[in-house]
């Protein structure tokens, strides 16, 4: 279902506190595309981390999947979750970060909106 | 007894549709990268550079040899001068070069949606400094639209586009 690194397209998803779950050859195989898929996902970790289980499952899970979903291919790559997740992993992998060599990882930290958002999600009284 | 058997049964099911259904979105709804393979059919070892427009002055990525493993280095731009070679981003003839992109379409950010790759000789590169090579013209350019993709797509693997030195896309 996750696809192959050597076919027509792979994917990766990544649960926190359970793991990240990629295509064949996505993680085995060490080649740089597939270690760029790596890194990302880690990034989705990172978030977790970062703000906690009750944020990230009431607002980064649910829009993240929402746009992978429903909004176009085209603009997935540069949603908040996904490009704050490349800034985080950026961050966390420094030189070798393969996000600016391989295309479609552009990195941003968040918007001061949405890091209200997260913060006011994981206050207890609103969960 | 059994009118309770069937409660549960469909409180069973319910949970197992659930379940099916979350697990059908996640599935539906995650990551993906795709990629395709510029094969060097010359016999020169070769760089190639892909570009987000018509010029080699928006050349960014370097592509690194299909297959290869990451070992933390990677061809980089130095200034004016020669380009940092590494062994990742060498396309030895008869190897293939790998194009990847994560969440979007081959070229997203190409106005007409087009691919430019910048196809330079091994030997230019370690000899000249990248401005020369860009001034002098010491490169092929090839050009690569999603319907040179369709063409050589298969169910199975990724496409492979073939470059020899003839298909520099100059009629695209």
């Amino acid at each position: 279902m996750l696809g192959d690194i050597n076919g027509t397209k792979y994917g990766g998803i990544t649960i926190p506190e359970r793991g990240i779950i990629v295509g064949k050859g996505v993680f085995t195989s060490q080649i740089p595309e597939g270690t760029a898929m790596m890194q990302h996902e880690y990034g989705h970790i990172l978030q977790y981390l970062k703000v906690g289980p009750k944020a990230y499952y009431s607002i980064i899970a649910p829009e993240s999947l929402a746009s992978a979903t429903f909004t176009s291919v085209k603009s997935h790559h540069s949603f908040w979750t996904e490009t704050w997740a490349n800034y985080l992993s950026k961050g966390y992998f420094g030189l070798k970060w393969l996000g600016n060599k391989i295309k479609g990882y552009p990195a941003n930290n968040i918007s001061d909106l949405n890091l209200l958002r997260l913060r006011i999600a994981s206050i207890p009284l609103f969960y | 007894m059994y009118f309770c058997k069937v409660i549960n049964f469909t409180k069973r099911m319910k949970r197992i549709l659930v379940i099916l259904g979350l697990v059908s979105v996640i599935v539906v709804s995650c990551d993906y990268g795709h990629s395709f393979y510029i094969a060097n059919k010359t016999t020169d070892t070769i760089i190639i550079v892909s570009a987000n427009y018509n010029s080699i002055d928006s050349a960014i990525y370097f592509l690194p040899r299909g297959g290869s493993k990451y070992d933390s280095t990677w061809t980089e731009f130095n200034g004016k001068g020669k380009l940092e070679l590494s062994e990742i981003n060498l396309i030895p003839s008869d190897s293939t070069a790998c194009y990847a992109v994560f969440n979007a379409p081959f070229f997203y950010d190409s106005q007409d949606q087009k691919g430019y790759f910048y196809i330079i000789k091994l030997e230019n590169a370690k000899k000249y400094t990248w401005g020369e090579i860009c001034r002098d013209t010491l490169y092929n350019k090839l050009v690569i639209t999603q319907e040179m993709i369709e063409q050589v797509k298969t169910q199975e693997s990724s496409p492979v586009i073939q470059w020899n030195n003839r298909n520099d896309g100059s009629d695209v």
